[in-house]
């Protein structure tokens, strides 16, 4: 009796273990309602390569909860997240699933650089398959509330006069805050230091404790310190003002050059060879979310500006970045691939 | 608002029936969750994201701070009955809460930390409460010195986890330190390591290798001794199978310096729960009465990491909640939900928002009590778990291994990772290496080096800079002092041993 009992409860926790495996592959499968769309791909699943709470993640989020409500589609699709390798593991899954039309990516200029920093990755962008642009998204320049630094320039005349002691933080040697930290050091034969941090948070902190003297990132990064009084946006690393921080003068205004920044813009990608129909599907819903109250009021409060590309256009897009972004980590010397 | 008043009104909005189910249903799924391998926290609060946001704010953070903690109260199940620590800061109860359920305390050791873990998460709450605005500096005052400082701290105290024979701990240690460094590394986005293998960009799967490392050589340990008897001895009285006014007496410093510690290191993003809750283990073997009952089966050596994994959760919650800074894997998945929430989470949260933020500070007391209710009675049942025959067990235990392991990142190759951690866990316990130091390495490496290389930036290349500041000057002496005392306490015994390698 008693062995019998136990011998269940092992049996049952053996299949509660199981089934909590399956939840997490088959989330793509409950709710699904197959055709109510009309030949829409059934069990879409949008890729990021950041960890849930990550920057891309969260974005990924809005975007879906964003075409939901506005009944571009008719459930959430599941968000499946893969940081490994700094969207190479993204991008390697993609790949394992080409010719498919139910695996789609959210991407970033983070997934053209990887390939290029790294030896023999055997993934890159251009195998996939592109669907839609949807904006850009000016990096803003942030420092302590109270700095002495009012502005770009300040900082670059600043690490001018004192080579080597500023520091700048942000996250990985090769992520866009770098480059256009390094891109503006070369143009400017300003020199400063560079602070890795994994996460946003850790960044925030090291310039609230004055260890940092700016940091780089998009306007929600830091949105909430300006609020509280903690930070200030100095600069907005683009041609246009931000509403968000209707303050901050322009990097444009500053006489910097703009353009040959690493601009940081958003977008989304399919598997390899992805069927034309579902190309096409993918394309319109993100069009009509992009022309939607709800996505211009999220776009204006993060700092995003539209910017919708449909596929052929964004595959041009992406070659020409590619072109960009290589000839910079080319002439940083960060580039592995060749 | 103050403190008072706005906990009144937190436990006014908590109290709704609809708050109350779905805090049932987070500490439920919570102590699922905790009790099966693999799946973690982060990843259930994700996958029940898409439901939770349309639910209100208030219940659906009440629902996923119930799966955080809920998980905690879980975790220590699986590691005091079958040896396999389900997440990285239950690797500790491992040590003394399996000696336990090999001498028949199963019983004991589960509801000791199901107590510990209520005292302490009840502790936590309240730091969370009345300390919060006071307690959100010392998370900004922690840079790179402070971390790199604690982590010399920590990882002299991980040596101490060693056992008998002071360098096979330190061989352990280093082993995981070298493991540590395999994957991408944060300042050039450089692969080391990896063989060009994209499933070790991100290292490797840590819930791989604490199986292997501990269940799966324990079972390849026991399968070659072929004794075919029972491993366990299980008493049939119900009284056995709960711990004794004598336990709790035992345990009352081991839960009040966890509670204390725990909370003020879950303060510190990154850190977390892991090094509490064996800062607080090594800390208690110190103090103890009978130190030399731990590692042997000590209910001390369950009670304090226990508590220190509990009211971790109050602490960490303060960055997240003040600050807008996630300080755990899990703190950024609750950081995702409040922004999905359109709650901009920062340190105007409290002001903005005090009819979300209350309600769940409030239902976190409730929670405990739901979890303390929750687990208690189920004590018995697990306990007699063990009863089984050696081979039902063991296949048990294989298949809740590789289904664990594989569910974490859907990943035959860390299938393969687990058992190749099962062989060298099988060749580690038969040369009497201990397998913790190599674990705990393992998760506090990456801390370690970025902030060691992260400082180093800062002072190009002076080490001074660990001196002029005053917190990570501090706990270096505290390291020199700890160190001192371990080589006036070892140093023979050393000697003895470094002799017996020479001969």
């Amino acid at each position: 009796m008693q062995r019998r009992l136990t011998l269940t409860t092992l049996i049952v926790v053996s299949a509660l273990s199981l089934a909590a495996c399956g939840s997490g592959s088959d989330t793509a499968e409950d709710g699904t309602t197959d055709g109510t769309t009309g030949g829409a791909p059934s069990r879409t699943e949008v890729v990021t390569h950041n960890a849930v709470g990550g920057g891309s993640d969260v974005f990924t989020r809005q975007l879906i909860k964003l075409m939901k409500e506005s009944d571009n589609i008719d459930r959430l699709w599941p968000v499946r997240n893969i940081p490994a390798g700094d969207a190479i593991g993204a991008m390697s899954f993609l790949k394992e699933k080409s010719g498919e039309e139910n695996y789609i990516a959210q991407m970033t200029p983070t997934w053209l650089v990887t390939p290029m920093t790294v030896q023999n990755s055997n993934v890159t962008v251009a195998d996939m398959t592109p669907i839609a642009g949807l904006a850009s998204e000016p990096q803003v320049v942030a420092v302590k509330a109270g700095s002495p630094l009012k502005s770009m320039n300040d900082f670059i005349a600043a690490a001018q006069a004192d080579p080597g002691k500023l520091v700048q933080t942000g996250g990985s040697g090769t992520a866009t805050d770098a480059l256009t930290g390094l891109a503006l050091q070369k143009s400017t034969g300003a020199k400063w230091k560079f602070l890795s941090f994994e996460d946003t948070g850790s960044r925030i902190t090291a310039v609230l404790r004055g260890d940092a003297d700016i940091v780089m990132g998009s306007a929600g990064d830091f949105s909430e310190q300006v609020r509280a009084g903690k930070m200030e946006v100095i600069t907005i690393l683009g041609s246009e003002k931000l509403a968000v921080f209707p303050d901050a003068p322009t990097a444009l205004e500053q006489d910097i050059d703009v353009e040959s920044l690493p601009l940081q813009f958003r977008g989304i990608i399919g598997a390899p060879d992805m069927p034309e129909d579902a190309v096409a599907y993918y394309q319109e819903a993100l069009e009509k979310t992009l022309a939607t109250d709800g996505w211009a009021e999220y776009a204006e409060s993060e700092g995003l500006v539209t910017d919708f590309r449909d596929n052929a256009a964004f595959g041009t897009y992406l070659e020409e970045r590619t072109e960009v972004l290589g000839g910079l980590l080319e002439d940083l010397g960060l580039r592995k691939d060749q | 608002m103050d403190a008072f008043s706005g906990l009144a009104d937190g436990f006014a909005t908590a109290v709704t029936p609809t708050n109350l189910l779905w805090l049932m249903i987070g500490c439920l799924l919570g102590t699922l969750v905790g009790i099966l391998p693999g799946l973690g926290p982060p990843a259930t609060i994700a996958i029940l994201l898409p439901l939770a946001t349309n639910l209100e704010p208030a219940t659906g953070l009440i629902m996923m701070a119930g799966i955080y903690y809920g998980a905690k109260y879980g975790g220590s199940t699986t590691s005091i009955l079958l040896n396999i620590p389900g997440e990285s800061s239950s690797v500790v109860t491992c040590l003394d809460g399996y000696e336990m359920a090999k001498k028949g305390r199963a019983g004991p050791a589960l509801g000791m930390a199901a107590i510990a873990s209520f005292i302490a998460g009840t502790v936590g709450v309240i730091g969370l409460t009345f300390l919060a605005p006071v307690v959100a500096n010392l998370a900004v005052s922690f840079g790179p010195p402070e971390y790199s400082a604690l982590m010399v701290f920590a990882l002299l105290l991980v040596i101490m986890l060693a056992g008998e024979s002071l360098l096979k701990g330190f061989i352990s240690m280093l082993l995981g330190l070298l493991l540590a460094t395999i994957g991408t590394d944060l300042f050039t986005g450089e692969q080391r390591f990896t063989g060009g293998r994209i499933e070790l960009a991100g290292g490797f799967e840590f819930i791989a290798i604490s199986i292997g490392l501990f269940a799966i050589g324990e079972v390849l340990v026991n399968v070659e001794q072929r004794t075919g008897r029972q491993i366990f001895k299980v008493p049939s009285k119900l009284r056995e199978l709960l711990p004794t006014v004598k336990d709790l007496k035992d345990s009352r410093v081991a839960i009040a310096q966890g509670s204390v510690l725990g909370f003020f290191i879950g303060c510190l993003p990154g850190a977390g729960a892991t090094v509490a809750s064996f800062i607080s283990y090594t800390v208690q073997k110190r103090v103890s009465k009978h130190p030399e009952e731990f590692g042997k089966g000590s209910i001390e050596g369950v009670a304090a990491p226990e508590a220190a994994n509990n009211s971790e959760t109050g602490g960490a919650m303060i960055p997240l909640l003040t600050l807008g800074i996630p300080g755990s894997s899990t703190g950024a998945v609750l950081l995702g939900a409040l922004v999905l929430y359109g709650l901009n989470p920062g340190p105007l949260l409290f002001t903005d928002h005090p009819e979300v933020v209350w309600p769940i500070i409030a239902s976190m007391y409730l929670g405990n009590v739901a979890l303390l209710v929750m687990n208690l009675p189920m004590v018995p049942l697990f306990a007699k778990l063990l009863n089984v025959p050696y081979w039902v067990m063991y296949p048990g235990i294989l298949l809740i291994a590789v289904v664990g392991t594989y569910s974490v990142n859907f990943s035959m190759f860390d299938v393969w990772v687990l058992l190749a951690f099962g062989l060298l866990g099988y060749v580690m316990k038969k040369i009497g290496m201990p397998p913790a130091p190599l674990l705990l390495a393992f998760v506090l490496g990456p801390i370690a080096e970025n902030a060691v290389r992260q400082t180093l930036i800062l002072s190009d290349n002076n080490p001074v800079i660990y001196l002029q500041r005053p917190i990570s000057a501090t706990l270096l002496v505290l390291a020199v002092l700890l160190l001192a005392s371990l080589t006036l306490g070892q140093s023979r015994h050393l000697r003895r041993q470094v002799l017996e390698i020479d001969d």
